[in-house]
């Protein structure tokens, strides 16, 4: 798992470079802020179904083309019901809240298709179970569109991977959200 | 530019795959139905014999078990004796025959992993999933040790007190383990 750190940081400052190349419009620097919300979709996990998700992010462009977006998020992952012994039985799905930061690319136009990745910490609760609180890793694809100055909708599209030990937790997470970007510096 | 859009996700994917096993696992159910009914008495207990192997996803990830993430013990629970009991699953860890609570209480190896579950003369109590789980929680280790071994062992149902009679219908043994190359 340590080597995962230092290749998204990789990625960062690969990113950061992007403006030396010259292509696209870049965004100015400026500061928002965001809600969102969607699906949690668990991937090869038998004992937690499809689920909601929801959170608020704050999505600040520290350099043209590059902005960071702390963020958190709770998660609400479904209830699993199976049958045993000719009875229905249903097991918790338990709660899951991340504080993250994700760091994308921010070119400009009305019409967006962004990459990002990011870092964050996991608790994750369940009925009658030990809680955990863990370091998690996504990355995703975001499409934009700003149908007003200042203001951003976007659909994303990630893989959320949360290790525990040898193994992990993953998600697939589609997302709807909308931002306000209210300070907007040249 | 249109390659570089595409530099961090496969970056951070790539990472992720560097890191190993962990992309490669899952938490995976296992179930293994109870004989039923099991009637327990002090000088009457049934020897519940479990072999994992028999259940095919226990099979297909067995070799890379990594641990359990949850337990539980499902079924009806009725107290048919005339005094309170507080249910009690006992495990040894190989296949043992032992037809009373006294034999089991003398071996060395049998260790009480899950309870206690208390009835009131002539209550009947559907133990839910969440429920059951939290009365785990000691024997976690032990039956852990069991999984990740032959996956072969012996349950007990017993009672706390010297006196009792109660009965389980339906019951099953449900883990969820947790497996990764």
């Amino acid at each position: 798992m340590t080597r995962i750190l230092p290749i998204l940081l990789l990625a960062l400052a690969l990113t950061a470079g992007v403006p030396a190349l010259g292509a696209g419009p870049a965004a100015a620097a400026g500061v928002g802020v965001g809600a969102f919300g969607g699906t949690c979709l668990p991937v090869v996990q038998e004992d937690t179904k499809s689920g909601i998700l929801y959170g608020v992010r704050l999505p600040v462009t520290v350099a043209p083309m590059l902005r960071l977006e702390p963020c958190w998020a709770g998660w609400r992952p479904g209830d699993v019901e199976e049958t045993f012994g000719g009875e229905s039985y249903t097991r918790d799905g338990g709660e899951i809240s991340t504080f993250g930061l994700n760091a994308m690319l921010a070119t400009g136009g009305p019409l967006r298709l962004y990459p990002f990745a990011g870092i964050g910490s996991y608790k994750l609760t369940r009925e009658a179970a030990d809680e955990r609180s863990e370091i998690g890793y996504d990355a995703g694809l975001g499409l934009g569109l700003s149908p007003l100055p200042g203001l951003e909708a976007d659909l994303r599209a990630e893989f959320v991977m949360i290790p525990l030990d040898e193994t992990s937790r993953k998600f697939v997470n589609v997302t709807l959200g909308a931002s306000y970007h209210f300070l907007s510096l040249p | 530019m249109r390659a570089l859009r595409w530099i961090l996700p496969s970056l951070a994917l790539a990472g992720a795959l560097a890191a190993g096993c962990m992309l490669v696992s899952g938490q995976f159910l296992v179930s293994y139905e109870l004989p039923s009914p099991i009637a327990a008495a002090p000088t009457a207990v049934t020897a519940i014999g479990v072999d994992l192997n028999t259940v095919a996803a226990y099979r297909d990830h067995r070799d890379d078990l990594q641990d359990l993430a949850d337990l539980a013990l499902l079924g009806t629970f009725t107290n048919t004796g005339t005094a309170p009991v507080d249910v009690d699953l006992w495990m040894t860890p190989s296949l043992t025959a032992h037809t009373d609570a006294a034999a089991v209480g003398m071996d060395d190896t049998a260790l009480r992993v899950w309870g206690p579950l208390r009835l009131a003369p002539g209550e009947t109590k559907r133990i839910g999933w969440d429920a059951s789980a939290a009365l785990f929680r000691k024997g976690r280790a032990a039956l852990l040790e069991q999984v990740r071994g032959d996956g072969v062992f012996t349950l007990y149902a017993l009672g706390a007190t010297g006196s009792y009679a109660f009965r389980v219908e339906g019951g099953a043994f449900v883990a969820v383990i947790t497996a990764g190359k």
